[in-house]
């Protein structure tokens, strides 16, 4: 009931703020430093986590297209997004993900947007109680806490969410679908579906953005 | 900024909002046994200081653990005994990195065995286990009871509606479909169903079943066990037990039918040649047979088999007249009844 309750929020926060005035559209650089993001990352929607992230901008395309009295403007960013989640599978694993996604991004006029990424990276499942350790002879040698595995990451991701401003500080609001596909666990592969909601800030601290190349269409 | 607080509170409350029991009369923890490259779960629940535990071996290959908790049967057994729902190798929430050709029946026995000598570490030497083998898990239990000297490690074996040789199975199964078939039509029970089984099972060649064969049988026997259900032949299970959340639980059900069926397809070619009846003559510790009477998967015709090939002085073959595939779920006071007084005596 709480995932609806959060879901439901975003959609109204959205609705409510998405209203810009689109003779005035801010950019979506909102200032030097490179934004971070907080979000909710649940393994199969209900399996939580946590994902950590900070956007690095690499290119922006503005456009603006004039369609009978209205002018169109879009706003495209390439982004690069290392990510840090942490999510459990409850009384099974804990699984510690660190990834790079290539994203592409795109804002309408009133600041909201439609994203696609792709992810590289590096999983590690933690199992969880002791894990007991059988030789070649099948004795059992000892125990541990704590023990893992660790496999590579690849995934793909679908999202969209909208900026609103609070106290004319923007946030943003968003949610993604990821798929994950982990190799070699067992004999194959792993594929993973996870729900993600999550806010994006702009500190006005922290790692100082590049110049972000922009072309103007 | 709230938004931002909520996610955070919930995500800290559902990590922190689980604990682990150590009272031995009502276990609920979960450890993890390590063989040749899989890390597989072992869900360890109920009266594990009655000083027996009975390591559940479940079916597939593809199936999990805990798909074994959902039953009534479980719920009473739990109170009386320890219970260890295995996640075998690439099933369930087993996780690791191994090659395909490692995926065998063989190294599987391994891994039971490094189960069985963790629970006999963790509980202590004296601590008594039984194998209860379902379906696949009686294919499994079976290979582990005639290797080498490995049933010495064991207490007991059950064997539920085991498949320990599948090519008599395959044979055994269109016998049953045909004789149940006759029977059902005479009684004019599911008539046009029944017929169609009979032309079906008419027109296949038993001295030369295909897999595309063994796959049908799987399928029709599930259908069968439907109509005998209809028509009260089978007894509706009752609610009980606990059943893995879809959503909360901890078998994800993504993962485990994902794993479950890559294994299941690397162990098919090699699990259709199992054929272990001759080889349970080496059977010596005590067993139980368990087997539902309308058994179509694996028929009783296999239960009798073993009955009569294997050693053991203490050995005992019960049919459940009400039963399909799963006489833990159809009969489960009967079921529960036989386990309990198996293990009282021993």
């Amino acid at each position: 009931m709480r995932f609806f309750i959060v879901l439901i929020s975003f959609c109204t926060a959205l609705t409510l703020n998405g209203q810009t005035d689109s003779s005035n559209i801010p950019s979506v650089l909102f200032n030097d430093y490179s934004p971070l993001s907080a979000s909710y990352y649940g393994n199969l929607l209900f399996q939580p986590g946590i994902k950590l992230a900070m956007d690095r901008n690499l290119l922006k395309i503005e456009e603006n297209k004039v369609k009978k009295r209205k002018t169109k403007h879009t706003q495209k960013l390439l982004y690069i997004q290392p990510n840090f989640t942490f999510y459990v599978h409850p009384k099974t694993l804990a699984v510690l993900q660190l990834n790079t996604e290539l994203g592409w991004r795109r804002y309408n006029n009133r600041l909201l947007f439609t994203e696609v990424a792709l992810s590289i990276g590096y999983s590690r499942r933690f199992n969880k109680g002791e894990t007991y350790f059988a030789d070649s002879a099948g004795n059992i040698t000892g125990s541990k806490k704590g023990t893992s595995r660790g496999y590579f990451a690849t995934g793909i991701s679908l999202g969209c969410g909208g900026v609103i401003f609070i106290k004319e500080k923007p946030i943003t609001l968003y949610s993604k679908l990821n798929a994950n596909l982990l190799t070699a666990h067992n004999a194959g592969l792993l594929p993973e579906g996870i729900l993600e909601f999550g806010i994006r800030f702009q500190p006005n601290f922290g790692l100082k953005n590049t110049t972000v190349k922009t072309i103007i269409k | 900024m709230r938004l931002f607080y909520l996610i955070t509170g919930m995500v800290i409350f559902t990590f922190f909002g689980c604990k682990k029991s150590t009272d031995l009369t009502q276990i609920e923890e979960t450890i993890y046994v390590r063989s040749t490259g899989a890390d597989m779960p072992v869900y360890l629940r109920g009266r594990v200081g009655s000083g027996i535990v009975i390591l559940l071996v479940h079916g597939g290959p593809g199936g999990n653990g805990l798909e074994y908790r959902a039953g009534k049967y479980s719920e009473e057994i739990e109170k009386k005994y320890g219970v260890a729902y295995w996640d075998q190798r690439g099933q369930g929430m087993s996780q690791g990195t191994y090659k395909k050709a490692e995926v065998t029946v063989d190294n599987m026995v391994f891994d039971m065995n490094a189960v069985v000598n963790t629970i006999k570490l963790k509980y202590g030497s004296a601590t008594k286990v039984i194998a209860l083998g379902h379906s696949w898990g009686g294919t499994l239990t079976a290979k582990y009871m005639v290797t080498d000297d490995l049933q010495y490690n064991l207490d007991g074996w059950i064997e539920a509606d085991g498949a320990h040789d599948i090519p008599r199975l395959n044979k055994a199964a269109i016998e049953k479909f045909k004789s149940e078939a006759k029977t059902q039509i005479a009684l004019g029970n599911n008539t046009s169903n029944w017929e169609g089984i009979l032309i079906w099972a008419n027109a296949i060649d038993t001295s030369n079943i295909t897999n595309e064969n063994g796959g049908d049988i799987n399928k029709k026997a599930r259908e069968a066990e439907g109509w005998l259900l209809e028509d009260n032949f089978i007894q509706a299970g009752e609610e009980g037990g606990v059943k893995n959340s879809l959503l909360f639980g901890p078998t994800n059900l993504l993962t485990s039918t994902v794993t479950g069926m890559q294994m299941s397809s690397l162990l098919y070619s090699e699990v259709e040649e199992v054929a272990l009846t001759n080889a349970l003559k080496k059977v010596t510790i005590p067993t139980l047979i368990l087997w539902g009477k309308y058994d179509f998967v694996v028929p009783p015709a296999l239960a009798y088999d073993a009955f009569n090939t294997i050693s053991s002085a203490n050995k005992k073959i019960v049919i459940f007249e009400k039963s399909g595939h799963s006489p833990m779920d159809n009969e489960w006071e009967a079921f529960t009844k036989e386990v309990t007084t198996f293990i009282k005596a021993l």
